[in-house]
């Protein structure tokens, strides 16, 4: 009988070998960290390879590369199938259908990121899983019966949007995203950060550039620098993170907290680097800063973001808060040796939810509550409740009324929401849609809450089994009136 | 002629790179290959290419803590790389999503019946794929290491900071769940279904 085992390595048989760009990316990149410590001229990584790599072997590795998967696209429709449980508050909207896209396999993608500003108007971004093309773009859907049929609204050409998008009414939307610019001398695309916003509910976009953000001494390498996350209090003020490649003398680094904010609609925008980021490092260089995982602002002068930390690296903060609309930032700590602060919520100036964990262990199993603006945290994790989920987001929109979802962690996962409308003093297990999808079972796990002060939430998760509509994410929705 | 670099450990080249930095392109010459192929199994390429690298600038920013008894450093960086890919869970679940999805077409001299025997293999390998895409994190990074990169249990032990007893119940957890998940062992996996409950009783 076959031996699990040697269907897994079946499974993992591909190999990928790496091509010379790749080489030559770690090449110049080592070669950089080299300098910073040796000030000297340094051998290439190739020459270092071809001491220890024969010729042939390589070739044999290149030569088995291939690639797995063709380019997704996604297709998006109203398969939704009504809901069994009528006991959940929930209903399944609709499920987002990934499928084989042939004319452009490098734009791979995915549903990454669902909003609704009202009870009926919902926006829905695909992130691209690699770097978008000169005609790729037009990853941002709408629906204007609360998630139940997506319409793709067109994009200018060549633009795309990062998974940051942020609505603050059903027709005004602002978005984080890149230009295609062409290709590079290594025959890479160039993409420039770009704003784009809309307020027509998508009919037309305005393109602003992002100026090129500037980090002391250190200049920004090549065109790498996108927008991670964004949080629009009003249509005109919008705070952004971007993650950008600097270089100096001898240096090179990642830098994931680059905060940009404009008040002018996208106009003009001031750069802040949020503190502590990047770490320099005794012998020179930086400790590559945390990634930023989330940002919230209540209004134009308070922001809260949040971060995961390296895995090998000094402890730094990994909240911060501004105040004064990102001119000062200040760093706040977690409680109980916790490293990781995932997505976070704050209702207004004073208060915030975050879902944090340790590094290391992959989860976000605590929930935390600050009450003055993010200064100070502690764990509120909900009594009586299992303490192995982990939590995928949280989502207040008053500082009474708080979601929660997640899945719980193991085999078999499940997906799980909690409620509370006394902001946060008791948890209500909410009883969630039992067959949702082609194959009429539960969501395994929820990546996202995003819930509006009508309280009205929708959900993104991942349908349980692999059905054949094909990769695909489940949108719920608690609005009764829709569709 | 022969390489005086190539009869050093990797412990004496992350030594040497102290003093001379660049001695620790070594390493990457080294185990850049390797290292790649397990990122991109698991992200997929595109993600691989930037891991990749930052694997090895992580790995040069942390070389003064590295335990020089170890002569080998293949543990150490399979565990940096595997640290990185936690960032990348989403992209990971895609890549497991898409083998699970990926159906290998069969030949058109393919007889009737050896038609038939690739088809079930091919809905097996979909199966695998599924309820290796459901195991706990963990239980994946073990398995991987173990199975398909070929790391020791005690090497697996070292890249996850974890005994080694606990590689031995992660991988053994994971090939019951997996029998169990895929369902393709009739009465054995009625068996696994048991044994696995009682590991989870235990633990």
């Amino acid at each position: 009988m076959t031996d699990e085992l040697q269907l897994l390595r079946e499974i993992f048989q591909i190999e990928e070998a790496p091509d010379a760009l790749t080489i030559q990316n770690l090449d110049e990149r080592m070669h950089l960290a080299f300098r910073g410590e040796s000030g000297s001229a340094t051998r290439s990584i190739g020459q270092l390879r071809s001491m220890h790599i024969t010729r042939r072997k390589l070739a044999s590795l290149m030569a088995a590369a291939a690639v797995l998967i063709g380019g997704i696209v996604v297709a998006v429709n109203g398969l939704g199938t009504p809901s069994v449980a009528s006991a959940s508050p929930f209903r399944l909207a609709s499920v987002v259908t990934v499928q084989p896209f042939t004319a452009s396999p490098e734009s791979v993608q995915f549903a990454n990121h669902v909003t609704c500003p009202t009870f009926t108007d919902c926006y829905l971004v695909a992130r691209f899983m690699s770097a978008p093309t000169a005609t790729a773009g037009n990853n941002v859907y709408s629906s204007t019966d609360g998630g139940s049929t997506w319409q793709e609204l067109a994009l200018p050409s060549g633009t795309y949007v990062e998974t940051a998008l942020s609505c603050t009414s059903s027709v005004q939307c602002s978005a984080g995203g890149g230009k295609y610019e062409g290709l590079d001398a290594n025959g890479k695309p160039v993409l420039s950060p770009v704003f784009l916003s809309t307020s027509d509910g998508g009919a037309s976009w305005t393109v602003q550039p992002f100026p090129t953000p500037v980090l002391g001494q250190f200049q920004l390498l090549g065109s790498t620098a996108f927008v991670t996350q964004l949080s629009c209090p009003t249509s005109e003020t919008c705070d952004a993170i971007l993650v950008a490649n600097f270089g100096g003398p001898g240096y090179s680094t990642a830098v994931d907290n680059v905060f940009m904010r404009t008040d002018d609609g996208g106009q003009t925008w001031s750069t802040t680097i949020l503190p502590g980021q990047p770490v320099p490092r005794s012998g020179g260089g930086f400790v590559d800063s945390p990634a930023t995982n989330g940002i919230s602002c209540p209004s134009t002068q308070v922001c809260v973001a949040s971060a995961l930390l390296d895995p090998i690296g000094p402890a730094t903060s990994i909240v911060w808060r501004t105040e004064d609309g990102g001119a000062t930032w200040l760093m706040s700590s977690l409680p109980d040796d916790l490293t990781s602060a995932g997505p976070l919520s704050c209702p207004d100036n004073l208060h915030c939810w975050i879902v944090a964990g340790s590094y290391g262990k992959g989860s976000n199993l605590q929930l935390l509550e600050s009450s003055d603006g993010g200064a100070s945290w502690s764990v509120r994790s909900p009594q009586g409740m299992p303490t192995t989920i982990n939590w995928g987001s949280v989502s207040c929109p008053t500082v009474d009324d708080c979601w929660l979802a997640g899945k719980t962690v193991g085999a078999n996962s499940e997906s799980v929401v909690y409620f509370s409308n006394d902001g946060g003093q008791a948890w209500t297990d909410v009883t969630l849609p039992t067959a949702v999808g082609a194959e009429s079972a539960p969501l395994k796990g929820i990546d996202e809450i995003d819930c509006n002060s009508g309280l009205t939430c929708v959900v993104l998760g991942i349908p349980a089994g692999v059905s054949e509509d094909g990769v695909n994410e489940a949108i719920l929705t608690n609005a009764t009136h829709a569709h | 002629m022969g390489n005086p670099e190539e009869d050093t450990s990797d412990s004496e080249e992350i030594a040497a790179s102290l003093i001379d930095p660049e001695r620790f392109g070594i390493l990457s010459a080294r185990h850049f290959v390797a290292i790649f192929q397990y990122l991109a199994r698991r992200v997929g390429r595109d993600v691989a290419q930037d891991l990749g690298a930052e694997t090895f600038l992580v790995a040069f920013s942390a070389r003064s803590r590295y335990d020089l008894s170890r002569n080998n450093a293949r543990p150490w960086l399979f565990g940096i790389a595997t640290n990185l890919i936690r960032r990348h869970r989403r992209s990971e679940l895609r890549m497991l999503n898409a083998y699970a999805k990926s159906v290998p077409a069969a030949r058109s001299d393919d007889q009737v019946e050896t038609l038939a025997i690739h088809m079930d293999h091919v809905a097996l390998l979909a199966r695998v794929a599924d309820a290796f895409s459901k195991l706990d994190p963990e239980q994946r990074d073990a398995l991987l290491l173990t199975a398909i990169e070929g790391l020791s249990y005690a090497e697996t032990a070292e890249a996850l900071a974890v005994p080694v007893g606990t590689v031995h119940s992660r991988v053994a957890r994971a090939r019951i769940t997996l029998r169990d998940l895929a369902g393709y062992f009739g009465q054995e996996g009625t068996e696994a279904s048991i044994s696995l409950r009682e590991v989870e009783k235990r633990s």
